[in-house]
């Protein structure tokens, strides 16, 4: 019965770790209504940078992780100038086909650079401390951390959207573009601005996850999968249900893990394909 | 004494289409001035233009002395002008007080605040917590309304702001007009109703396929004038 407990314990911190995937997911298809297929390599892309800031140049794991959030801020900031605002003026398949061309660029420029191993970052022992709860349980110290990363980062994200002169004019412009223009807002800087939050999400989720669990430079897909899932469950504009996604995710996969190692990933699929076609708007939807 | 708004030889155009023909319109400080025309004229097209939001332009466009013919519309409503857009163009997932501070964020700084916006539409403030798509077709032109005075404008351009609403609402919202002018703002008026928009205006500028067909004081022209101008025969 604890084991029980203890797994769906185990499950719901790491379901943080998918909610983290998927709020970028959330802000570029809510705010700049596009899909970023190369999401996930992003994701993967911090990560090793993550492994260079503490393996090269040996910084500790936490500066390290300090320095990728303004590094995937200013990714995010010009990767919108630099890149989706282009295309965006053409037509939306034309933006999703430049994603999936960067994130094949992005998986052959890691391989390139890294080589095709599977790698983990060291973070001098936080993986292993684990605080006992009661009974058997145990939780760790990292999971907690992760979802406690999580809660901060939505509850950061909801303030800011919804509190802030600067959320009223993001979420004004991904209401009604065009509306936006003709009351004089700055569409194309409130989007890299909105995008510089979402490199934000990338470089936190690609940090913890490197010290979680191995990554390779293929990892990518995997991300943008479980991130796709979450954020269609939690149905658009909501950050808590995105939180709520990655916990029912990470549960059917745990689960299905227990009934079979085979179906630990098939499960999450599962349960996600159930829930879609029972609720296609999602659990949550704002609007 | 330079005038508030001067547009030279407007030209607007979408894509290959040649829809504003080298117009000269001129607005002074305090004025009202009503621009009317047909379907198609190119009533929306020329307030588009002011605002900065048309494909291409050609010509000068002059706001308080200054030229502004290169400036960006942020740019153009920072310094005093606000738009009032054909079918109010509201956010409709943003609370009404959300869509009303988006002028704010947008406009000059100036007087003109939320208390004001209330105290002018005073059913805004009880529904200012509601999601601007829930309110009435009248309720939200007054938040469009609301929106622009929020930006405090020395000129407000105002594209048919009766269309499709009642009119004992239509009603309601001319009433406000004076009290906007009253405030020493200046207007662009455009409007279906050509005998409501005449009478309150000091200059009128009729349109014809993207020409001025007439143009001059309300009270030297006869309805005849104003109908063959209008309608082009
Ligand atoms: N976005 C656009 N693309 C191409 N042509 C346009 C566009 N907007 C307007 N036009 C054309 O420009 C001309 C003038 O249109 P405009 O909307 O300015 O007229 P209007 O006087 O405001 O008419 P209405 O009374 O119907 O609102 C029309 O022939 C119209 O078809
Ligand atoms: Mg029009």
């Amino acid at each position: 019965m604890t084991g029980l407990l203890d797994q769906i314990i185990q499950a719901s911190l790491l379901g943080g770790l998918y909610a983290i995937f998927a709020l970028g997911l959330a802000i570029s298809v809510g705010v700049l209504k596009f899909i970023n297929v190369a999401h996930g390599d992003l994701i993967v892309a911090m990560s090793f940078l993550m492994l260079t800031l503490t393996e090269s140049l040996g910084l500790p794991a936490p500066i390290a992780f300090a320095l990728l959030i303004p590094i995937g801020a200013g990714m995010g900031w010009l990767l919108q100038y630099g890149l989706f605002q282009r295309a965006a003026s053409q037509n939306e398949l034309q933006i999703i086909l430049i994603t999936f061309g960067l994130s094949v660029i992005l998986q052959n420029g890691l391989l390139g650079i890294y080589g095709a191993d599977t790698r983990k970052v060291t973070a001098g022992g936080i993986e292993l401390a684990s605080l006992h709860l009661f009974g058997n349980i145990n939780i760790g110290v990292l999971p907690l951390i992760i979802f406690a990363t999580a809660c901060v980062l939505i509850a950061g994200l909801e303030q800011l959207l919804y509190r802030t002169g600067l959320g009223v004019k993001i979420r004004a412009i991904a209401d009604a573009p065009e509306a936006a223009r003709l009351v004089g807002l700055k569409v194309a800087g409130l989007m890299a601005i909105a995008m510089a939050l979402v490199g934000i999400t990338e470089a936190v989720s690609g940090g913890l996850m490197s010290i979680w669990t191995n990554f390779d430079p293929s990892s990518g897909s995997s991300r943008l999968l479980i991130a796709f899932e979450v954020v269609v469950l939690a149905g658009l504009g909501s950050f808590w249900g995105v939180l709520v996604g990655g916990i029912i995710i990470a549960l059917a996969q745990t689960f299905g893990g227990m009934v079979d190692s085979a179906y630990q990933v098939l499960a999450g699929h599962i349960v996600f394909l159930i829930l879609f076609l029972a609720r296609p708007q999602g659990l949550f939807p704002k609007t | 004494m330079s005038a508030l708004l001067e547009l030279r030889d407007l030209n607007v155009f979408y894509g290959a289409f040649h829809s504003v023909h080298g117009i000269n319109i001129t607005c002074q400080e305090g004025e009202i001035v009503s621009l009317i025309g047909a379907n198609g004229a190119g009533k929306s097209s020329t307030l588009r233009a002011i605002i900065g939001q048309v494909p291409r332009i050609t010509g000068e466009m002059r706001f308080d002395g200054e030229d502004m013919s290169k400036c960006s519309t942020p740019d153009r409503i920072a310094s005093g002008i606000a738009l009032v857009p054909e079918g109010r163009r509201l956010f409709p997932n943003l609370t009404v007080e959300e869509n009303l501070m988006i002028g704010a964020y947008t406009g000059r700084p100036g007087p003109i605040g939320l208390k004001d916006v209330y105290a002018i539409f005073p059913v805004l403030l009880e529904r200012r917590k509601q999601f601007a798509r829930q309110l009435s077709g009248g309720q939200q032109q007054m938040v469009a309304i609301g929106r622009a005075l929020m930006m405090n404008p020395r000129l407000v351009l105002f594209d048919e702001i009766s269309l499709g609403l009642s009119p004992k609402i239509i009603g309601d919202i001319y009433e406000v007009l004076p009290r906007i002018r009253d405030r020493g703002l200046s207007m662009i008026l455009v409007e279906q109703d050509i005998s409501r928009s005449l009478a309150m205006a000091d200059h009128f500028v009729c349109m014809l396929e993207g020409r001025i067909s007439l143009a001059g004081r309300p009270a030297d022209v006869t309805r005849a004038q104003i109908a063959a101008s209008y309608f082009g025969d």
